[in-house]
């Protein structure tokens, strides 16, 4: 496949970005977009130009390292699917495709494609999480938990924490929130902001 | 050098609470004046760096991912093994102790695996207070399934996202230090050095990603949670950025390395389809409980899966192995996959797959059944492989996924540097040459919850210690060798790019150190891989700058890591002279294939010791010795 992609290129906080194009002959597709991008990055490399940085890491869906927005969309043009797990076969030939870090106030640039979303984590700092100590928990099956409760927690807590939605911080409370009902066996019923609003951009199921 | 074990008396069942009885106490409020740094912020680094908070200790927890949640151990799939016997089928405590030591083939040291059996139930329950959505029946009480390697249902599981939950546990506990400001946090940081004075760890030195500085920390104790090595293959199931560098750069610093040649080669994963794979995917091992792997019984077989009837199906494992079946443990799995796809009965595009087959299980229990189960991992073959498991088998095959091997450390997980201790897969100690699945969650979140909270006391309050600040002359010492040797790579400025070295590192260990390894094939690696690394410094190509974001120099310096342990791993497994775990030597096998162990000259652990730059490592040897799990040969027929 061939395959024109314009890349965000900026060199840190402090300056100012630009779309950079790139075009690439030897695209297949079975290549995931991010092993696209290591390739285009390796020849970079060979010439010695700055590799195009963005953060990567499981490449299973599940770590949320991705934050890439592809043609506008973030993670690109499949539901529900983190970038590392968009593959090739999803764009034709010839494609132009756009990709540029997720846009938030919240999410500053570092450098090309890898942004700063330390704010997720001083959400949970906050207060999103079940205050337990280390020892003294009572037997697992001391407390039942009906089934449904359990998998609604579940359904809530998939959420990889990409940042990729706009309710991100209603849902992350929400997640944190159906989890401690379901240390405390209660009932959490309300689906997620985000959930409702079936605006969930990434991850893997749920949102 | 002399390792001691540090095991303590008395009867197996009794050493962990005779040992804790033992162990000295810090007075409550004496801990604030204790610093202690986490390396790692997995199931093992997050629940230790939480655990030594709440008890008061000052806690620096760090990592190189920008926030603590994205710890690989995110990506665990199956379970989390625990002896509860809810189930009801004769577990015990006695019996996980027992499986986990024949699982990992007599190669693993006796008493700290039955502790982790002893703690194991407790993980459970902080799991589950925490919140920790594990798998429920209908009446509201705790669901477990079986897996590989045991005839018991003692796993827990939340569908096939387990380690994500419990790291989320993790995770919300270090959270919660965080904003009490008991824990310091500090993201996008990779260590480089440990700071050793007057002979203990006290400090380390970290390059801060984004900036390209490097930072020193100075503690009164380190502690290391960073991980596997498995990335030494290039491709393995591990996260693009897992690797060695934080516990390779303890052993040049002194710290010995137990078993490095005992590598787990997984079953069940997505096969390589390109040379442009990155990574591969593992496909749990919970898809055997349901799943049938079979090949055809004609070589080059080309016909559809659908289009083969049953007599022609080979259902090999079931076969081979009648009472285990398809859930044998990992090791002897991969193994005959290997074998089958050697003898040409391989299948898929590059004839090196096996097929895993869910129509039996649909047949029986419908599709929803099969949904509820495994969901995700039927949703992540169709995105990688463009296929429909629910329609057509599965194509899997062996990758890397686990190191066995690791840091050695004593029965408190201290290192042989005094003040270094080692958790979760970064360290060698309970699974022996083989790891039962369901095991590694166990592993770190015991060394985290339940066992360093502990030790660490007793080492604290046993020790004297002068202050030490970052100002100490080791720091600066450490950062002027640390950014010569930033300098050296960044001037190669050669003509091959990191990526293509490490590739014909993996290729070479994968080879030669792989599934099947011989006297031959390891010896030919030890010329190769020197050859390799002499290449990597000489014409190895990073652009940009060391004094700003720059991942090519963040893998080149991992990478020259690997190049070294990479050549220490092959030491390993040529001087293992028996078939054992996850390490085949071809010369040492039965009629049948079997791996034959060698107990009386091999039932040891392996300790390296580094020399300098240039000498070969010195070999220590544990003895390892069983008082109640006596040696048998390791059979699941």
């Amino acid at each position: 496949m061939h395959i024109t992609l314009k890349i965000w290129r900026q060199k840190d906080g402090n300056s100012q970005g630009r779309f950079a194009t790139y075009e690439l002959a030897d695209v297949t597709p079975d290549m995931s977009f991010l092993e696209m991008m290591d390739m285009l990055n390796t020849d970079l490399a060979k010439k010695g130009e700055d590799t195009i940085a963005f953060d990567s890491d499981c490449r299973e869906g599940i770590c949320g390292s991705c934050c890439i927005q592809i043609d506008g969309r973030p993670h690109g043009p499949l539901r529900g699917v983190a970038a590392c797990q968009l593959y090739m076969r999803s764009f034709q030939d010839n494609a132009t495709i756009v990709a540029e870090p997720f846009r938030a106030k919240a999410f500053p640039i570092i450098k090309d494609l890898v942004i700063d979303r330390t704010a997720l984590d001083r959400i949970v700092q906050a207060g999103g999480f079940v205050s337990v100590k280390t020892g003294g928990a009572p037997e697992a099956n001391s407390i039942p938990i009906p089934k449904p409760v359990s998998e609604l927690a579940f359904e809530s807590a998939a959420c990889i924490g990409c940042g990729a939605c706009r309710r991100l911080q209603e849902c992350l409370r929400h997640a944190f929130c159906r989890r401690q009902s379901v240390a405390l066996g209660q009932i959490a019923s309300r689906p997620s902001r985000a959930q409702a609003a079936g605006s969930c951009d990434g991850g893997q199921d749920g949102c | 050098m002399e390792l001691n074990a540090n095991v303590p008396e008395g009867h197996l069942e009794q050493k962990w609470d005779l040992h804790r009885f033992a162990m000295k106490l810090v007075n409550p409020a004496n801990r604030r004046k204790y610093h202690i740094i986490v390396v790692g912020t997995g199931l093992a680094g997050s629940s230790a760096a939480a655990s030594l908070a709440e008890l008061g200790y000052r806690v620096t927890s760090l990592c190189y991912h920008e926030s603590p949640r994205r710890a690989h151990s995110i990506a665990a799939q199956g379970g989390i093994n625990a002896p509860k016997n809810y189930a009801n089928d004769g577990d015990s405590v006695h019996r996980l102790f027992y499986d986990t030591i024949k699982g990992g083939d007599y190669r693993a040291r006796e008493a700290n695996v039955y502790r982790l059996a002893q703690v194991s139930g407790n993980i459970i329950d902080q799991c589950v207070a925490q919140g920790v959505p594990f798998a429920r029946e209908y009446g509201g009480l705790l669901e477990t399934r079986s897996f590989g390697g045991t005839q018991v249902s003692r796993t827990f599981y939340a569908r096939g996202q387990t380690g994500q939950q419990l790291l989320l546990g993790a995770y919300q506990a270090l959270s919660r230090q965080i904003g009490l400001g008991n824990v310091q946090f500090q993201g996008r940081k990779e260590m480089l050095d440990l700071i050793i004075v007057d002979g203990k760890a006290r400090g380390i030195i970290v390059r801060d990603l984004v900036t390209g500085e490097l930072e020193p920390i100075a503690g009164h104790a380190v502690v290391l949670a960073t991980g596997g090595y498995g990335n030494v293959f290039y491709l393995s199931t591990n996260a693009k950025m897992s690797n060695t560098t934080a516990i390779w750069r303890a052993y040049k610093r002194g710290a010995c390395f137990g078993n490095p040649c005992f590598t787990q080669i997984h079953p069940t994963c997505i096969p390589l389809s390109s040379e442009h794979h990155s990574k591969l995917t593992l496909m749990s091992e919970s898809l055997r409980n349901d799943g049938r792997i079979w090949v055809p019984k004609l070589k080059g077989d080309k016909r559809d899966p659908s289009q083969i009837p049953e007599p022609e199906r080979d259902y090999y494992l079931e076969r081979l192995y009648p009472s285990f079946g398809n859930l044998v443990p990992r090791d002897v799995a991969s193994r005959r996959a290997k074998e089958m796809c050697d003898q040409g009965l391989g299948v898929g595009p590059t004839r090196m797959a096996v097929y895993l087959d869910f129509r039996d299980v649909i047949a029986r229990h419908g599709k929803a059944w099969v949904i509820e189960k495994y969901e995700n991992l039927f949703d992540m073959y169709r995105q990688i492989t463009g296929e429909n498991a629910f329609e057509t088998p599965m194509r899997i095959y062996p990758a890397v996924h686990y190191t066995m091997g690791g840091l050695w450390v004593d029965y408190n997980l201290m290192s042989t540097i005094p003040g270094l201790f080692v958790l979760g897969e970064a360290n060698f100690s309970d699974h022996g040459a083989n790891r039962l699945g369901a095991s590694a969650l166990m592993q770190g979140l015991a060394d985290g919850y339940f066992i360093i909270p502990y030790t660490l006391g007793d080492y604290l309050a046993s020790n004297k210690f002068e202050a030490v600040e970052t100002t100490h002359p080791a720091f600066a010492h450490s950062r002027g060798e640390l950014e010569s040797a930033i300098a050296r790579l960044m001037a190669v400025q050669g003509k091959r790019p990191v990526d293509h070295i490490h590739k014909e590192l993996g290729h070479t260990l994968w080879n030669y150190c792989g599934m099947a390894r011989n006297a031959g094939g390891l010896q030919k690696a030890l010329e190769l891989i020197p050859n390799l690394r002499e290449e990597f410094w000489r014409d190895v190509r990073i652009p940009g700058s060391s004094k700003d974001f720059n991942q090519e120099l963040e893998k080149a310096q991992r990478l020259a890591d690997f190049l070294e342990l990479g050549e220490l791993i092959v030491r390993d497994a040529l001087q293992r002279e028996e078939s054992c775990g996850g390490h085949f030597r071809e010369e040492y096998q039965t009629e049948d294939h079997e791996p034959r162990r060698n107990d009386v000259n091999f039932s040891y652990v392996s300790a390296w010791e580094y020399q300098g730059d240039g000498n070969p490592p010195r070999l220590h040897k544990e003895p390892l010795t069983f008082e109640y799990a006596h040696f048998t040969p390791r059979s699941y027929k």
